[in-house]
């Protein structure tokens, strides 16, 4: 599939290296020589150096025989510019970024597909972070009845030291899985073999209703926060408390801009915005910061982000969730307290990834800190698998099936589980091996 | 500031008001009253010339007005404008003395509508329509009209009506002020004509239909009989009630209101002003429970209403309700119409600012260094409508207190001895352009027991009130005169 990109920012150099990491051909236009050459340098793909919305520089990226089109520049207007120039010289589907809403609905009308806007998906993780605190990772299948959760082992959780083979011994009911363990940035799936330490990041498939017993075991305790403090006036910042206001979560919001805030605060009257230095303990103190359930530092500075997460922690916040520009930090940062990460590029590229993979492949999800990747897939009448148990597929090692939704019914399969046509399976895979799901499907 | 344009538009505004007087005449004539018409006409002559050779004299630049320049003309034409309006009762000997007709003059440009005046219903119809027409011309502003109809004040136009309109911020409808001005006062007169020919169609002579509506659409409330909206019937009281609600309303909200009904709703200040006056009926019909439950009704929605538009007609003596609800009647006195209206006090638009501006300082105590913005409804009001809001609220205060000590020192010297309720009710009627007070200046009495420095005080006190306090106060400051 060939698939052009127009800008080499922070979601589309992601989107280019995640997609040729699928042996995807990806054409990359970007108008900065430098940052076209760092591009070229790092990620196996074609890089134009040119503008975007011009048809001369799209006919020489090939846009015209390609079966995707990505706009994500900065400029919601050259976005939807090359989009609208992609369309009429024949790219098949078209996906811009679109920050402004009152563009959104012209914008379609010009030829795009899908819009995205990176801002307001990093916010619809983090409000489900909120929403579940004491989790990395919340996601929905089958209509809500499964769910993946991630999350740290903590040390006096009952499952941290076991083997999964003998953590099944102390369960009867059996309705939960560990999918994957993600240590010192390394992706695992998880086998009987596998050992549970205390600082791993887990994501572990649930039935959504038994999920307490699970979460027990792993040490995790969901609470939905009440009261939440942002730091940082950024966009992501601002889209954010929105949203919690609307769930009724008090928020408070913590920014060094006096302009920034007060434009805040007029938009926003549910917010209470404060001007202040966001990594000030004195700070948390004298506004009563201290009792919120939950920090989320959004500025745009990674420094300030983990140092605000930390300073928080040590105020007493019991968690803390930083957003992140450089993924490499993320993975350094294991076992120093900050219990989650978002980042606008994972959230916008998790947008545009199930945009792409459309078709058999019903949904995808994509994670903070490991390049792992759920997809819901559909078994069809003649695939080779129907009518085998999961023990018998032989099912390469790099992906594991977390879940199976059948008719109106979900669960977590065991391997002497059979296969039916018209099931949809939930299968989490790293990136070697995702080309293969879709030959699961028959 | 150029002291030629201050004379000469000055001077426009005087003579604009003499030739109103001609109306009166016409009444005069119609009713046979051959002397007050000869009269009458001379001052509206001796007016309209002293207006005319000022307007001459000065008439030298075409510049552009500055705000100052315009708070000062609006301040000395107001001013200017009640001496000459004095006028037609003194020459027609209606009311002889220069004291009690500057009294009259100002509580009719001002409308607020005390009397002096015994019974009206001795008074010769000419004068009785002198009186409700100042009142009309005061309500929606002279000056505004003079801006709509008189090209010579085109420039500047705003600045002049910035400082005459009631409330913190003239509404515009249009991009130029001039047109905005046309559309008000086309609303005006169309209501004007409305209720006339509304009470007309119930037990009013054609003259007091339209003397009444005239004080009505103005909130004014001078009435033809010693029994004000008393002497009329159900059907006129409602029909009085309606138009008084409808004038305390902005009028800007009811010309945008005419293409669509639901911006009223939409309107926080409308929703707040309606809210007060339900309430307020609310708790007048439970307190007067008793005998004839229409007339309770009727009675104490005809009291809110009036008090709270300040318009000031009675129907009821409120003088002899219980303490309490006496209490409620003051505090009403300091509401006022919406901004934008004829009604005078502090606006429910002032109110609610304060209101909100007070709750978001309690907040700050909460969050020191929050960021915290003024609303009213889903509008954000700018920390310096916000300040201005609280100035107006401190002035209005210290005005209202003074003036309350300086009128009882000065019935208490000339031996009259008013009581605290009486003072304090008269200073804050006459300055929210009320009308009554309690006690001895209630409804069923009136202002003939002031003495003469407490009349110049409380008329001062109205022109005050009217063009809420700062174009006066200004005229006292040395920066206003300083070049």
């Amino acid at each position: 599939m060939r698939i052009v990109i127009i800008g080499a920012g922070a979601v589309g150099s992601h989107l280019a290296e995640r997609l040729s990491l699928e042996h995807q051909d990806v054409v990359v236009v970007e108008s900065d020589p430098a940052a076209a050459a760092d591009v070229q340098e790092q990620i196996d793909c074609l890089v134009i150096t040119g503008n975007g919305a011009s048809q001369e520089t799209l006919e020489q990226a090939g846009a015209d025989k390609a079966d995707l089109f990505i706009a994500v520049t900065s400029s919601d207007a050259v976005n939807v510019l090359s989009a609208h120039a992609a369309a009429k010289i024949g790219t098949a589907r078209r996906i811009a970024r679109v920050e402004d809403p009152q563009l959104r609905a012209g914008a379609v009308a010009l030829g795009v597909d899908l819009l995205i806007d990176p801002g307001d998906a990093t916010a619809r993780d983090l409000e489900l972070l909120v929403r579940q605190r004491g989790v990395s990772e919340m996601r929905e299948f089958a209509g809500g009845s499964l769910e993946l959760i991630g999350g740290y082992i903590g040390p006096d959780a009952p499952a941290a030291g076991l083997a999964l083979s003998d953590l099944r011994q102390h369960v009867s009911d059996w309705s939960w899985l560990v999918a994957a363990i993600i240590r010192h940035g390394e992706t695992i799936i998880a086998r009987g073999g596998t050992r549970l330490m205390p600082g791993d990041h887990v994501l572990i498939m649930v039935e959504t209703e038994k999920a307490n017993s699970a979460l027990d075991m792993l040490g995790l305790h969901l609470e939905p926060a009440k009261k939440v403090t942002i730091l940082g006036a950024t966009r992501v910042a601002e889209l954010t408390a929105k949203r919690l206001c609307q769930q009724g979560i008090q928020t408070i919001l913590v920014d060094q801009d006096p302009d920034r805030v007060r434009r805040i605060a007029i938009e926003n009257p549910r917010v209470i915005a404060v001007v202040g230095d966001p990594t000030d303990p004195k700070l948390f103190h004298s506004e009563g910061l201290e009792n919120s359930d939950a920090v989320l530092a959004l500025t745009g500075w990674d420094e300030i982000n983990i140092l605000g997460s930390l300073v928080a922690k040590a105020v007493g916040i019991p968690t803390a969730v930083s957003r992140f520009h450089r993924l490499d930090l993320v993975t350094l940062l294991d076992g120093v307290g900050i219990d989650g990460a978002v980042s606008s590029r994972l959230s916008a590229a998790n947008e545009i990834l199930r945009f792409v993979r459309r078709g058999r492949i019903h949904s995808v999800v994509t994670f903070q800190d490991s390049d792992a990747e759920a997809l819901e897939v559909e078994v069809e009448e003649s695939s080779d698998i129907v009518g085998k148990t999961l023990r018998e597929i032989h099912l390469s090692h790099d992906m594991i099936v977390g879940g199976i939704v059948r008719d109106e019914r979900a669960f977590v399969p065991r391997g002497q589980s059979r296969i039916q046509a018209g099931d949809r399976l939930i299968i989490i895979a790293l990136p070697d091996a995702i080309h293969l799901v879709g030959e699961l499907s028959g | 500031m150029s002291r030629y344009r201050l004379l000469s538009v000055i001077g426009a505004v005087v003579g604009a008001s003499g030739v109103a007087m001609l109306v009166p005449v016409l009444v005069a004539l119609i009713y046979a009253e051959y002397s007050d018409a000869f009269q009458i006409t001379l001052a509206a002559l001796a007016t309209i010339s002293v207006g005319t050779a000022a307007w001459r004299y000065g008439r030298s630049d075409d510049s552009q007005l500055t705000v100052r320049e315009g708070f000062a003309i609006v301040g000395l034409s107001w001013i200017a404008m009640t001496f000459f309006g004095t006028l037609p009762y003194i020459f027609t000997g209606e009311i002889a003395s220069l004291t009690d007709a500057f009294f009259e003059t100002a509580a009719g440009f001002t409308t607020t509508g005390a009397s002096v005046v015994p019974d009206p219903s001795e008074l010769s119809k000419g004068i009785l329509l002198w009186r409700a027409l100042t009142q009309w011309m005061g309500g929606m502003g002279i000056i505004v009209l003079s801006v709509a109809i008189l090209p010579m004040l085109g420039v500047g136009g705003v600045e002049l009506a910035r400082a005459e309109s009631p409330g913190p911020k003239p509404d515009r409808l249009t991009p130029r002020f001039r047109e905005t001005a046309k559309r008000l006062w086309i609303v005006y007169v169309g209501f004007t004509v409305a209720e006339a020919l509304l009470l007309w169609a119930g037990d009013m002579s054609l003259f007091e239909a339209v003397a009444h509506a005239f004080t009505t659409m103005s909130t004014g409330g001078f009435g033809t009989d010693i029994r004000s909206m008393g002497a009329f019937s159900a059907y006129a009281q409602w029909v009085v009630i309606v138009f008084m609600f409808l004038a305390g309303a902005s009028f800007a909200l009811h010309f945008r209101a005419l293409s669509r009904p639901k911006e009223y709703l939409r309107n926080t200040e409308f929703r707040l002003y309606g809210g007060i006056m339900v309430v307020a009926s609310i708790v007048a019909i439970v307190g007067t429970w008793a005998g004839e439950i229409g007339d309770v009704i009727r009675d104490s929605v005809f009291t809110v209403t009036s008090l709270v538009t300040t318009t000031g007609y009675a129907t009821a003596d409120f003088g002899i309700w219980p303490a309490s609800l006496q209490i409620m009647v003051f505090g009403l006195m300091f509401v006022g119409g919406m901004a934008g209206s004829t009604g005078g006090a502090m606006k429910p638009y002032r109110l609610g600012v304060l209101y909100q501006a007070s709750k978001t300082d309690l907040r700050k105590v909460i969050h020191p260094k929050g960021v915290f913005v003024v609303r009213l409804g889903r509008d954000v009001v700018p920390d310096q409508i916000v300040k201005s809001v609280q100035s107006f609220f401190l002035f209005y205060m210290f005005i209202f207190m003074t003036g309350t000590l300086a009128l009882g020192i000065i019935t208490d010297v000339a031996g009259a001895g008013f009581d605290l309720v009486s003072s304090a009710s008269a200073v804050a009627s006459s300055f929210g352009n009320v009308g009554p007070g309690l006690a001895a200046v209630g409804p069923s009495s009136n202002y003939v027991l002031v003495p003469a420095l407490g009349k110049w005080l409380l008329s001062f006190l109205m022109i005050v009130g009217r063009l809420e306090i700062f174009p006066i106060v200004l005229l006292f400051t040395r920066e206003l005169w300083r070049r």
